[in-house]
């Protein structure tokens, strides 16, 4: 299945390009999805897929647009 | 001190002039930095008197192993709060913490009120008390400079220079005191506190060195420190984008305070993003003295000073995900720009800007609901309307009218005045800060030893959970287990951006290569000693865990993790308040 991942800037220490089209295995999760792109994990933040939020574990289906936020940071 | 068994501690009496340093032993045991000054606040309060009464005590102290290891950046000042009434604490960063330690000072403690405006000149040898009449009214850019020229020798860079604004001077309870040029001791009044002094500014010169010891042997630490800042990814989103990252995220995920918090998500969230922030209006990076990384991003805008010629001035001002958050989304300004010239404002008045942003957003609120009138805002105060802002931030560091001088109190105290108390977003006294993630952030901050999201990071406690689900005994006891563990992280007063580089084998070491044995046990003792020693201070002062209410508003609107249940943060507020109570004895 196809997977369009995009990131931010944020994350271009990590990964080549902030949006990208990815071809994941059947049940993929979003944790995958982060593995897939090179992002390491623990700089993953909140995901979301068509602007809803969604956990780690989530499985994701052809066609989803993964939207992966930065960690919130701070002191 | 670096190599010696005691701490040197600076007492000043700012009426009769008098100063006296003692070298003591018995402070060695709290480490340095927050652990030595709670210990001489706790020495040298007097609950019966009103927090801004001459007789209290400022205290500043620097920590155990400030300036020769990256990021121990910080200094810590203590003091009774008037925003609170209790425990006052606040950190900053820039030249102050290097200037201390190279001026052979760990700890200062500020007594009295001068008889006229008075500035300290302090260095190894001499600490002169010298007139600042010509210097009150001034703002913090022409303080700094007005030292500068007052004192000519050169410093080779290590001169720190800390003052008040306006809003100190008129003893606005959130004042705040300006470090160098782009630091500040933020939170809780400790500008008010300096203003009751008449003590205008205070600068410091780093006039001795002192020969590191075991050289071979400090420089491995010190370099495998240095690495882990600037060749790990640790420190990087820091550096590059700075804490404006969280604009986008906590919007995502529902947690960013937004018009006085009637809202958790601010639709022009992408035009105030740090992404934007970088792209107009970024110039530059700048660092804490002692710091590899440079986290302060400095943004530039350009501003006509006169009303016809065409005269422009380029205005630096630093800005962070904090002030994004109470001088923007929080009063829904949307433009960058517009954002950045607030900031400008505040800090050349001297406020915190997180109280100040969020007493505008009830004072507007308040105005809606017809509480007040314009008759005590004087401008129209309206969501997304900076200019009024900007104007209204001058009456309150001035103390315009009645009402802007209730507001100068905090918004507790205005709403307590005035109404609209379920919408006035403070946490025990202390305005919030810009997450509305769930029970860490709201219960972490009533706990909080001075009320600031900083104490125990529960906001970063929300962020970890799987799901909404809390148990209130486990996040009770994950918040203070970091409130502990951070009082500890604070007598070495680093940048809490680093917590992650100084894990407590790091501290060990760093501590080794300067012949210092020190044991996790006693990391672990000294942790408690010190928070016990907060908790008698905050007792002594009167403060009761069982007394704070929230504004029914966090309950309303719902946060990162859902709409938040009333009884279940009064049910963490109970279970934290259980497991405190044998702890004032810690020794
Ligand atoms: S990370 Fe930023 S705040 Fe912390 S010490 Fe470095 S420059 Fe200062």
């Amino acid at each position: 299945m196809n997977v369009t991942i995009e990131t931010g800037r944020w994350a271009l220490r990590y990964v080549e390009k902030d949006i990208v089209c990815v071809n994941m295995p059947e049940s993929s999760t979003v944790m995958d999805a982060v593995a897939a792109i090179g992002l390491p994990s623990d700089e993953a933040g909140i995901t979301t897929i068509g602007g809803k939020a969604v956990p780690k574990d989530h499985c994701l289906s052809d066609g989803d647009f993964l939207k992966i936020y930065p960690v919130i940071i701070g002191g | 001190m670096l190599y010696q068994n005691t701490i040197r501690v600076l007492y000043i009496d700012m009426k009769t002039q008098k100063i006296r340093i003692e070298d003591r032993e018995d402070l060695k045991k709290y480490m340095g930095g927050v652990g030595v000054a709670s210990k001489l606040l706790e020495e040298n309060i007097h609950p019966e008197l009103p927090p801004l009464d001459p007789a209290q005590p400022v205290v500043f102290a620097i920590g155990a192993l400030s300036t020769i290891y990256p990021v121990l950046t910080k200094t810590v000042a203590m003091f009774i709060s008037p925003l609170t009434g209790e425990l006052g604490e606040s950190y900053a960063g820039g030249r102050m913490a290097m200037c201390m330690f190279l001026a052979g000072i760990d700890a200062i403690v500020i007594h009295g009120k001068a008889d006229r405006p008075t500035y300290l000149a302090i260095s190894s040898n001499d600490i002169q008390f010298k007139d600042a009449r010509t210097l009150w009214n001034n703002n913090k850019d022409s303080v700094g400079r007005l030292i500068r020229d007052d004192n000519k020798r050169a410093h080779g860079g290590k001169r720190s220079i800390i003052r008040i604004g306006t809003a100190g001077e008129n003893q606005v309870s959130f004042a705040c005191v300006t470090v160098d040029r782009y630091r500040h001791f933020g939170r809780l009044g400790l500008g008010a506190v300096l203003g009751s002094k008449y003590l205008k500014a205070i600068s410091i010169v780093g006039d001795r060195s002192v020969p590191i010891q075991n050289f071979k042997r400090y420089f491995k630490a010190y370099q495998d420190l240095y690495k882990k800042c600037v060749t790990t990814e640790l420190m990087a989103k820091y550096h590059d984008i700075g804490t404006p990252v969280n604009i986008e995220p906590l919007n995502a995920a529902g947690g960013l305070p937004t018009l006085n918090l009637r809202q958790n998500r601010f639709e022009h969230a992408n035009k105030v993003s740090g992404e934007a922030f970088s792209y107009l209006h970024l110039v530059r990076k700048v660092a804490c003295t002692g710091c590899p990384v440079g986290c302060i991003h400095i943004g530039q805008f350009k501003r006509e000073f006169a009303s016809h010629g065409h005269e422009y001035e380029t205005i630096s001002v630093a800005y962070d995900y904090e002030l994004i958050y109470a001088l923007g989304t929080f009063l829904g300004i949307k433009k960058p720009r517009e954002i950045l010239e607030l900031i400008e404002e505040v800090e050349i008045l001297g406020m915190d800007a997180m109280s100040t942003g969020v007493v505008l957003g009830w004072a507007t609120e308040a105005l809606e609901n017809g509480i007040i009138t314009q008759d005590d805002t004087i401008v129209p105060l309206k969501f997304g309307s900076y200019e009024e802002y900007l104007e209204a931030v001058k009456y309150l560091a001035a103390g315009k009218n009645k009402f802007y001088k209730s507001l100068g109190q905090g918004v507790k105290y205005a709403s307590e005045a005035y109404g609209g108390q379920d919408y006035a977003m403070h946490i025990a006294g202390n305005e919030m800060a810009g997450y509305h993630t769930g029970y860490g952030s709201l219960v972490g901050s009533a706990v909080a030893a001075r009320h600031s999201h900083l104490c125990n990071g529960g906001y970063a406690i929300d962020q970890g959970l799987t799901d909404n689900n809390v148990d209130p005994d486990e996040m009770a006891q994950a918040l203070l287990n970091e409130e502990i563990e951070r009082c500890m992280l604070n007598s070495l007063v680093m940048c809490l951006f680093a917590r992650k580089v100084y894990d407590r084998e790091t501290i060990i070491s760093a501590f080794a290569a300067v012949g210092e044995d020190i044991t996790d046990d006693e990391l672990t003792a000294t942790a408690r000693r010190i928070y016990a020693t907060k908790l008698r201070v905050k007792k002594a002062l009167g403060f009761k865990l069982q007394s704070v209410r929230f504004p029914k508003r966090f309950f309303e609107t719902p946060s990162m993790r859902g709409v938040l249940d009333e009884n279940m943060a009064y049910e963490i507020l109970k279970k934290y308040h259980e497991k405190i109570s044998d702890l004032e004895t810690a020794e």
